[in-house]
């Protein structure tokens, strides 16, 4: 054995030399690093970056020519000629490697803990505990690159399978494994921290993790003589690589498929009261009302009203509701949550019993339900009509119908002073944008309170459940199954009218309703304004606004505007800022007490309380470009 | 000629599928995983995605680098090289031939890319997002063709390195990023950000200096390539094989080597060195020449300067009852000998540190501060040993989720039970009220520090955490952050959430309402909005303007109204750029706040002002540019 060492000290003298000093380097570096930013908990903190990054690449220059070298090389033929067993030859490389690689780690550890007992507050109880991690730390590196030096042509590929393998055990389930045994011994918030308590835990894991991956090396090295890891050490081709690499990306594209797959579980509220069954669940958080009888009459109201819609559209099951009550948002304003991995739809809404407009509520959530039920599939905008529509028809307008003078019906009307055309329905989301949502929202319902009354409520079901309430598949297929069961089509099947027929009934309504109404819609005002880009420097601008037609100065009107991402599509009421002020203030140009740098994105819109149509009304959004 | 070209493409061929397999899986798994009519080409085209370019560059770079690293020497290594010799060719046509090929493979990747994602488009576009945005595409691809071109020119020089390609590419990058942080301006030559999206609305702002650098630069490299291909570098091995024949050769080229390893890693050291280490300017210099002391004081020890020592003691003969408060406010378990570090400076801006049980205090704030003020500091800097002891680490694990309330517990602690009184409370309530007021915030932002540092002030954290947990002490008492913190440590606590979901879980675990702390949340800054209307009011928006003018950034405040105080800017270069490099400008004559083009390619400033009643500073959200690049 004393040949053997003597054989591989001659050989890689060098090797192990300029390791050295190219890690000396590196832990100098380090050093440097800390001492010139000290914001750590002290050198052991920089020490272990060290660690980390040392011990990587000294695992792997050692395996290199300790094992790599000499199976690439088919040397190891004529060590086994010589009068040694196969275990020695071993025993003499792993101990030589594990020798170098404590000699050269532990070194710079002595230093280090030399330079921290002459400068920091540390005491020699710390200092072991730090060398037991560091330890076995290097001891479980070694055994690893070991092993994957042996692994010939297929270590990386090994090492990808066991880290992928890792990876998707710790994101399948609670374990922290990136937190425990070896990566917990160098983790960065306990190997400079923890002062008093050796992590036998860890290290008990390491011990096993180490003993596993010697035991393979040893396989290796005994399997078929040593042919297996002989045979293994030739390089690969052009082609092998590929294939591997693929493999690998195959791999990765798998576990991801599989996660998204995965059911998330549903949501939890502490102390909430709710109203619930197999299908339908609401729940309410507490928040200083479990006394008043007012929230579990609306939660069971809401809850009534859900499997209503379940059962109305011949779904299986709707998405948990959870509420909880946040008194930063106006009473008209309701937020959306955001759950991840979680099973459920969270709003945020300021209730009070005393105000509360339960069926406003209910025309926000069932568009969102929906859309959330039938994985956004119910919001595609050749069908978005029929889902606002289905809000207002169900929270507001199930008994109201064309012929009513109702604020659902006067909102149609002003919403659509040139009729409705085809246009309009393909191109929603614009519509809505341009008129609101409450006016959209209202013209949609008048076009389905026509279809029922015309076709039948039998039809108007049915549509609404082949269109809004099949839950789709998350592939492909949905995608298929749309054009194949496009609006006009499933519109002509059940209706046995062509849906532009309709399209001009309904127009032809529209215009004889508004005959009708002529006076009180007139009385509405519809406001026009005006904004200009102020130019502050080549880059940057001012925005400034008003109003283009005089109202009665005491009319309030708001004056909305957000950035918008280049890749957001929508403009969501929680990122609108607005200035609320009186309508004479805005016969002048009012400035925006802020920069728009070129190529901002904008929107802005003008707004005002309209208390016949009990709902906003105003210019619509305008889109543009900072130039 | 065309048996050539054939001979390549059979070579390449496994590149290509690789290649196409990797930017064109979308067609695959997307169909599969997704619904292919709802992926606009704004969402779905990963190279103008602001999160997912980086990812693209990075396969580009290791495939471009797989390929090149025998694309070349291969046919020399195998001896090849002597039947494509016999050919009615040239090497130079070889390796046109080689060179144009390799860019096809790889440049097919963006490609497919902006195909699939074109397809996608066609099945989603809607009336809000309806175009096709060519001229994004257009710049993308220009760009990755470029980066393409360059990587292949660097892989294919480094190539002749053999098996030091690898190590030498990996000391370059390296050395850049050190560089890098000192001298931004080399950011110039790095084939990464090239591809870096920045846009102005829908249009690409190309970075025509960086092209017009790299492709000269792509050039001289392929142009040594080519050199090297036709033999040269055999006449260097050659060469070098001389020398190593004889002991004078063999001992010059190992002085060489050791010269060039110690060479770069003196650079290294220099670049490391040149990094400011302390750039606050209102520090006073402490010479530590002086013993350090240890001073017990039930349960800290503390390690002071002996000539520091009498400035401390008031804060020392206090510690047991600081030590107490803190302990019973949690009512946790006595810990054991803290260590209290106060022989190093612990950075600028910063009077404390704690790690895990470590305490460190600022020498300079040793200093600088009063008894008072270092009283308060140890509270709070204990009150942060605390959180990381009952949390078992947690909160330190999740720092992004968590740093809101971490400060938000020892400021709460700080002011409520050592001192800080009027104008100071006022003062950083006052931040707090402004933001609020101001609609700047979202509670989202809190409870996420990369999102609020993207955004605002990072230091919105200590008055808006100290709010928060006001409110939660109001709501559930003085059990309630011990109570949560143990929550947090749970054994079954699900180990990937993240802001608020984080926080809902841990509070439900406690027991708690999280939406009802909330609320009182927001009651409590209406009363102090209420409180401080006066200060609000008199306290104007500042916005900027910026122009550029031979070289330099100008950066013009505009107020809401007029304000006598001091208009403050700090500047940045990007969204996560460390605290530390920040830069606050001091203004000139005009009041105008000016820096350099060159040091700043890309620059993000924040104005502010200072308050006059207690000197905190009162930022405005970050404002984000794009110049002329």
């Amino acid at each position: 054995m004393m040949v053997i060492l003597r054989k591989e000290l001659r050989e890689h003298w060098l090797a192990f030399l300029v390791l050295t000093i190219l890690t000396g380097g590196l832990f100098l570096l380090i050093l440097l690093g800390y001492y010139t930013n000290p914001n750590g908990p002290g050198v052991h903190e920089a020490y272990r970056a060290y660690l980390g990054l040392s011990s990587l690449v000294s695992g792997l220059v050692l395996s290199h020519f300790l094992v790599s070298k000499e199976y690439s090389g088919k040397t190891q033929f004529f060590l086994e000629s010589l009068p040694v067993g196969r275990y020695q030859v071993f025993a003499a490389k792993w101990f030589l490697g594990l020798a170098v690689l404590l000699a050269i780690q532990l070194g710079m550890f002595a230093l280090t803990s030399a330079i921290a007992l002459s400068r920091e507050p540390i005491e020699m109880k710390f200092v072991g505990i730090a060398l037991a991690r560091t330890a076995a730390w290097l001891l479980f590196t070694h055994t690893c690159f070991f092993a994957y030096g042996l692994l010939g042509r297929y270590r990386l590929f090994c090492v990808f399978v066991v880290f992928t393998g890792l990876v998707a055990i710790d994101n399948a389930s609670q374990l922290r494994l990136f937190e425990i045994g070896p990566f917990g011994l160098i983790n960065p918030n306990r190997f400079a921290v923890e002062r008093d308590a050796l992590p036998l835990y860890d290290l008990g894991i390491t011990a096993f993790w180490s003993l596993g991956a010697l035991l393979i090396s040893l396989a290796m090295m005994a399997t078929r003589e040593g042919s297996l890891a002989s045979g293994l050490a030739v390089k690969m081709s052009y082609r092998e690589k590929v294939f591997i690499a693929g493999v690998m990306v195959a791999v990765i594209f798998s576990i991801s498929v599989l996660e998204s797959r995965e059911k998330p579980e549903p949501y939890t509220l502490v102390d909430a009261m709710a109203v619930t069954d197999d299908k339908v669940q609401v729940h309410m958080a507490e928040t200083g009302l479990l006394n008043n009888s007012a929230p579990r009459e609306f939660l069971n109201w809401l809850h009534a009203e859900l499997a209503g819609v379940k059962d109305f559209l011949d779904m299986e099951r709707l998405p948990p509701v959870f509420i909880t009550v946040r008194r930063d948002l106006d009473p008209d304003k309701y937020e959306l949550g955001y759950l991840k991995g979680k099973d459920g739809l969270l709003a945020r809404v300021h209730y009070d019993p005393e105000s509360w407009d339960r069926e406003a509520f209910l025309a926000w959530l069932l568009p969102i339900l929906l859309n959330k039920a039938t994985y956004g599939r119910a919001a595609l905008e050749r069908n978005h009509w029929l889902l606002d529509g289905f809000a207002f028809f169900w929270s507001q307008g199930r008994e109201e119908d064309m012929e009513s003078t109702g604020p659902l019906m006067l909102r149609a009307l002003y919403g659509t002073p040139e009729g409705i055309t085809r246009t309009d329905l393909d191109q929603w989301l614009r519509f809505r944008e341009q008129r609101g949502k409450s006016i959209a929202g209202s013209v949609a319902w008048s076009g389905l309170a026509l279809l029922s009354r015309q076709y039948g409520a039998d039809v108007l079901q049915n549509l609404l459940r082949r269109k809004l309430g099949q839950v789709p598949p998350v592939d492909a297929r949905a995608t298929v199954q749309e054009y194949r069961n496009a609006l006009p089509t499933v519109f002509q099947e059940l209706s046995g009218v062509g849906y532009d027929d309709f399209l001009s009934l309904w127009d032809r309504e529209l215009r004889h309703h508004q005959r009708r109404m002529k006076e009180s819609l007139s009385a509405l005002p519809r406001l026009q304004g005006a904004v200009k880009l102020v130019q502050l420097s080549r880059d940057s601008h001012a925005l400034e606004y008003k109003l283009v037609e005089a109202l009665d100065d005491d009319t309030r009107i708001r004056f909305n505007h957000t950035r918008l991402a280049y890749d957001s599509n929508t403009i969501t009421p929680d990122d609108v800022y607005s200035e609320d002020m009186n309508a004479g203030r805005l016969a002048t140009w009012q400035r925006l007490p802020q920069g728009f740098r070129r190529g901002t994105l904008l929107a802005w819109s003008f707004t005002m309380r309209s208390e016949i149509l009990k709902c906003d009304i105003g210019t619509g959004w305008q889109r543009m470009e900072v130039r | 000629m065309g048996g050539l070209w054939l001979k390549e493409w059979h070579n390449l061929r496994p590149f290509w599928y690789l290649v196409l397999f990797l930017f064109g899986a979308d067609l695959l798994f997307v169909p599969l995983t997704d619904f292919p009519d709802q992926n606009l080409l704004t969402l779905q085209f990963d190279l103008i995605s602001r999160n997912d370019w980086i990812e693209y560059s990075v396969i580009i770079f290791f495939t471009c680098y797989a390929l090149t690293s025998g694309l070349l020497v291969r046919e020399q290594d195998m001896d090849t090289i002597r039947f494509l010799d016999a050919l009615p060719t040239s090497r130079t046509r070889i390796f046109i031939v080689k060179l144009l090929l390799a860019f096809v493979v790889l440049f097919s990747g963006p490609l497919v890319e902006a195909l699939v994602s074109l397809g996608f488009h066609l099945l989603s576009r809607d009336s809000l997002n309806h175009g096709f945005h060519w001229p994004l595409i257009g710049a993308a691809l220009f760009l990755h063709a470029l980066q393409i071109l360059v990587f292949l020119s660097v892989g294919l020089v480094l190539s002749f390195l053999r098996r030091f390609n690898w190590l030498l590419t990996a000391l370059l990058v390296f050395t850049y990023i050190l560089v890098h942080r000192e001298f931004p301006e080399v950011e110039v030559i790095n084939p990464l950000t090239l591809v870096r999206p920045v846009l102005e609305g829908y249009t690409w702002v190309i970075p025509w200096d960086a092209v017009k650098f790299q492709s000269c630069l792509a050039a001289v490299l392929l142009l040594s390539s080519w050199y090297l291909f036709q033999g040269a570098g055999f006449k260097i091995s050659l060469a070098l094989d001389r020398w190593r024949a004889h002991w004078p050769g063999r001992i010059a080229l190992g002085c060489a080597g050791t010269l060039a390893v110690f060479g770069w890693i003196g650079l290294v050291g220099y670049l490391i060195w040149l990094e400011d280490p302390d750039t606050d300017d209102d520090a006073e210099p402490v010479y530590v020449d002086w013993r350090t002391h240890r001073v017990f004081a039930d349960p800290y020890v503390f390690h002071i300067p002996a000539n520091l020592e009498s400035r401390a003691r008031e804060m020392i003969d206090a510690a047991p009852e600081i030590h107490n408060t803190v302990r019973d406010f949690f009512q946790a378990e006595s810990l054991t000998e803290i260590p209290v570090d106060a022989t190093a400076p612990a950075g600028p801006h910063t009077a404390g540190l704690a790690f895990g049980k470590l305490i460190r205090l600022n020498l300079g704030a040793l200093v600088s501060l009063s008894p008072a003020e270092l009283k308060q500091t140890l509270g709070h800097e204990t009150t942060h040993v605390y959180i990381e002891s009952l949390s078992n680490r947690r909160m330190s694990q999740s720092f992004r989720y968590t740093r809101f309330l971490h400060e938000g517990l020892a400021e709460y602690l700080e002011h409520r039970f050592f001192g800080h009184e009027g104008d100071e409370l006022d003062g950083l309530n006052l931040q707090a009220c402004l933001v609020y007021q101001r609609k700047e915030l979202e509670l989202e932002d809190m409870f996420d520090n990369n999102r609020l540092t993207a955004r605002h002030d990072a230091n919105l954290v200590y008055s808006l955490g100290e709010r928060f947990v006001a409110a939660l002490v109001f709501r559930y008492g003085d059990r309630a952050p011990g109570n949560i913190l143990r929550a947090m440590a749970r054994d079954d606590a699900p180990k990937d959430l993240e802001g608020l979901t984080l926080w809902r879980d841990t509070f439900r675990a406690a027991g708690y309402n999280f939406d009802e702390v909330a609320n009182n949340f927001y009651d409590l800054l209406d009363r102090d909005s209420e409180r401080l209307k006066e200060r609000i009011s008199s306290i104007p928006r500042v916005y900027g303007s910026l122009e550029e003018e031979a070289g330099v950034l100008i950066i013009r405040p505009h107020l809401e109204f007029p304000f006598e105080g001091e208009i403050i800017c700090r500047v940045r270069q990007h969204t996560d750029s460390a605290v530390d490099e920040y830069k606050e400008l001091k203004p000139d004559e005009d009041g105008l706040f000016l820096v350099s083009k060159q040091q700043y390619p890309a620059l993000q400033y924040q104005l502010g002002i200072r308050d006059p009643q207690t000197g905190h500073p009162i930022y405005q959200p970050w404002q984000y540019t794009t110049q002329e690049r």
